[in-house]
């Protein structure tokens, strides 16, 4: 029977191929969007390297001049504000990170070394970074308060730098950009050594693609150097919004023509998500609309051809076939035809350097998204074959028979 | 082989009501070959449609073979058509998008068999109607008469014991028609089927053994 079917939809390539091509493109679309969606869900659930609850971010903007009383003048403020922080009974504790999680500043070093080529993000935090975003040490040692007075910068990177430069090696005492290399103003090769390795630290959110990190030490006091500089408080559990005001008055009337902005990185992550949610809302949209269409017409096109095929419909009746036989006969030729439009799908899927874009995605994903898409298919053309399939089946052969 | 007892017929729609069959009662012998005549509307093709059990009769009694098919179902109706019936039409209704010898193996594909089998046994009825030469063809490439001679094979494939013709040479000019007809008197003598055949022409009316006679849905004589 089943080679009778591909006879039949063979005999007819020409319609069918309309039909098989409708398919096919779908199914590109589907495939698209469940990846991304995959893509989304494998990253959502990859370690963060940080726990965002009850910590609040402070951005403070000194306004002060570059001028010969500027480090000085920053510092003893700096000093009286992490006093007037400390004071307060919600707190738990303070370190600074120049970019907070789920903020907008990145800093990136990227080169090709030996043909390779590297990313890193480069962040900067106090020793104290540590408590407030319950970071993960995997080895060596965190920042400690002596770090201050170095004359080397110690810095804490991620297991993804660590693979890519290093493999196998121990890192620890390690500079983590490659030898020769100037960072970051061509005045050549700053001495920086890896102290200890986390876990993770994707402070972009959730939706980040993991990438090389790797987070040098900054002492508190000079936190504001950086233009982008933040402070990070850990607040006490069920601590209320309302302590933002008073903070914010705290920190106002000790550091004088200062502003601040204090937000909880609940309320920026929620922020970081949006962008990442409108598009996967507006592509499922556009998907999903298109999917209708394609529905539709499906429905249009099977429809029209069980009634151009009335006569042989009920000829088969007369032949021996039941009604049943005749509705399993139309979902399965519209079987045949999604399977065909799949395969040639797949093919073409399979060709895409899609797998390469996304380095860090297994290939496992893809997998799952194709066998997903597939599926998604094979419901949709089915569900589109249901009404025409049972038209089919109430086909009364004698008055099938009757007209031509 | 066929029995028909007090057969009636009422088409009901919307506001009308027909009568196509009144108690029409009938007995045909197997291995008969019998006509029907009567003018256009006299219930010819319904009354061929309720022994094919393509339409259920509205009153009365159909037996196949000595047992009643009224109370089966619908896959065991389908099954009796697939193993002990063969149609033929006036139209031929070939499907267009098989080949000659996909056409005839259709009814095969009802029944659990090899497609070897299937195959044989086509071409083996091809042989029986003369067109061994055209196996390959499709529909639209034949004339009238031959496109009717698939339909025969196709009817005949299954090997049933009745076959049922709707006027077959109603399509066809006198030449072919003799032909069909020669091919359905040989299959009747040959394999003792029972033929019944539904005429509007008198000459192939005589060619059989007994002539039923319709008019409005009765049987006259
Ligand atoms: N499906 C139907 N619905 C309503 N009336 C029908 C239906 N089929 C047939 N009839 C009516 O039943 C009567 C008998 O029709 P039938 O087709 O059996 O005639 P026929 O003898 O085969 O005619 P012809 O020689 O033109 O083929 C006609 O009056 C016809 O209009
Ligand atoms: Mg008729």
């Amino acid at each position: 029977m089943i080679k009778h079917l591909f006879k039949l939809i063979w005999n007819k390539k020409k319609a069918n191929a309309l039909i098989s091509i409708e398919i096919l493109i779908s199914f590109l679309v589907l495939f698209a969007v469940v990846t991304m969606a995959a893509v989304s869900i494998y990253r959502f659930n990859l370690p963060l390297g940080y726990a965002y609850a009850n910590v609040w971010r402070i951005s403070i903007d000194s306004r002060l001049p570059f001028d010969s009383t500027y480090n000085a003048v920053k510092q003893a403020t700096m000093k009286e504000l992490l006093v007037a922080i400390r004071a307060q009974p919600q707190v738990e504790g303070v370190a600074t990170f120049a970019m907070a999680p789920y903020g907008n500043n990145t800093s990136i070093w990227r080169d090709k070394v030996n043909g390779e080529e590297i990313t890193i993000y480069i962040n900067n935090c106090s020793e104290e970074a540590k408590d407030i975003l319950g970071m993960r040490l995997v080895s060596g040692r965190w920042f400690e308060e002596n770090d201050r007075s170095l004359a080397w910068t110690p810095a804490i990177v991620n297991q993804a730098l660590v693979r890519q430069r290093f493999g196998s090696e121990n890192p620890i005492g390690k500079n983590p950009y490659p030898k020769g290399d100037s960072f970051p103003t061509g005045r050549g090769m700053r001495d920086i050594r890896i102290v200890g390795v986390i876990e993770e630290f994707r402070k972009d959110g959730e939706f980040s693609a993991p990438a090389n990190v790797s987070i040098e030490y900054l002492d508190i006091l000079k936190t504001t150097r950086a233009t982008s500089s933040d402070l990070l408080i850990r607040v006490r559990p069920g601590t209320d919004a309302s302590f933002k005001e008073s903070l914010d008055r705290t920190l106002a009337s000790t550091a004088k023509g200062w502003s601040f902005e204090i937000k909880t990185l609940e309320e920026l992550r929620r922020a970081n998500f949006k962008p990442d949610i409108a598009v996967m809302i507006v592509v499922g949209c556009i998907a999903g609309f298109l999917l209708l269409m394609v529905a539709l017409g499906l429905i249009g096109v099977l429809w029209q051809n069980v009634s151009r095929r009335t006569n042989e419909i009920g000829l088969r009746r007369a032949l021996g076939s039941s009604a049943r036989m005749v509705y399993w006969q139309i979902l399965g030729e519209l079987l045949v035809l999604t399977t065909f439009g799949l395969i040639v799908g797949t093919a073409i899927i399979v060709q895409f350097p899609l797998l390469n874009l996304l380095s860090e995605i297994p290939n496992g994903i893809y997998g799952v998204a194709l066998v997903i898409s597939a599926s998604l298919m094979y419901g949709l053309t089915v569900a589109c074959g249901l009404y025409p399939s049972w038209l089919a089946m109430e086909i009364e052969p004698a008055e099938a028979l009757h007209c031509d | 082989m066929i029995t028909l007892d007090n057969i009636e017929k009422i088409y009901r729609t919307d506001k009308i009501e027909t009568v196509a069959l009144h108690a029409i009662s009938l007995n045909i012998r197997e291995g008969e070959f019998i006509s029907i005549m009567g003018p256009s509307g006299s219930g010819k093709s319904t009354l061929l449609n309720i022994m094919g059990l393509l339409d259920a009769p509205s009153g009365g009694t159909l037996k196949l073979a000595g047992s009643a098919v009224a109370a089966q179902g619908d896959r065991q109706l389908a099954r009796i058509r697939n193993e002990r019936l063969g149609f033929i039409f006036q139209t031929f209704h070939l499907i267009q998008d098989l080949s000659v010898v996909d056409n005839v193996e259709v009814p095969l594909l009802y029944r659990r068999m090899s497609g070897a089998e299937r195959r044989t046994l086509a071409l083996r009825a091809l042989e029986r109607v003369g067109l061994s030469a055209r196996v390959h063809h499709f529909p639209g490439q034949l004339s009238g008469g031959q496109q009717q001679r698939v339909a025969i094979a196709r009817a005949i494939v299954g090997s049933p014991k009745i076959v049922l013709a709707d006027e077959p040479t109603g399509n066809l000019d006198s030449q072919m028609g003799d032909d069909i007809i020669s091919i359905l008197l040989d299959l009747n003598k040959a394999e003792k089927s029972t033929i019944v055949m539904v005429t509007h022409d008198p000459r192939m009316a005589e060619k059989t053994e007994r002539t039923i006679r319709l008019f409005d849905g009765r049987q006259v004589n």
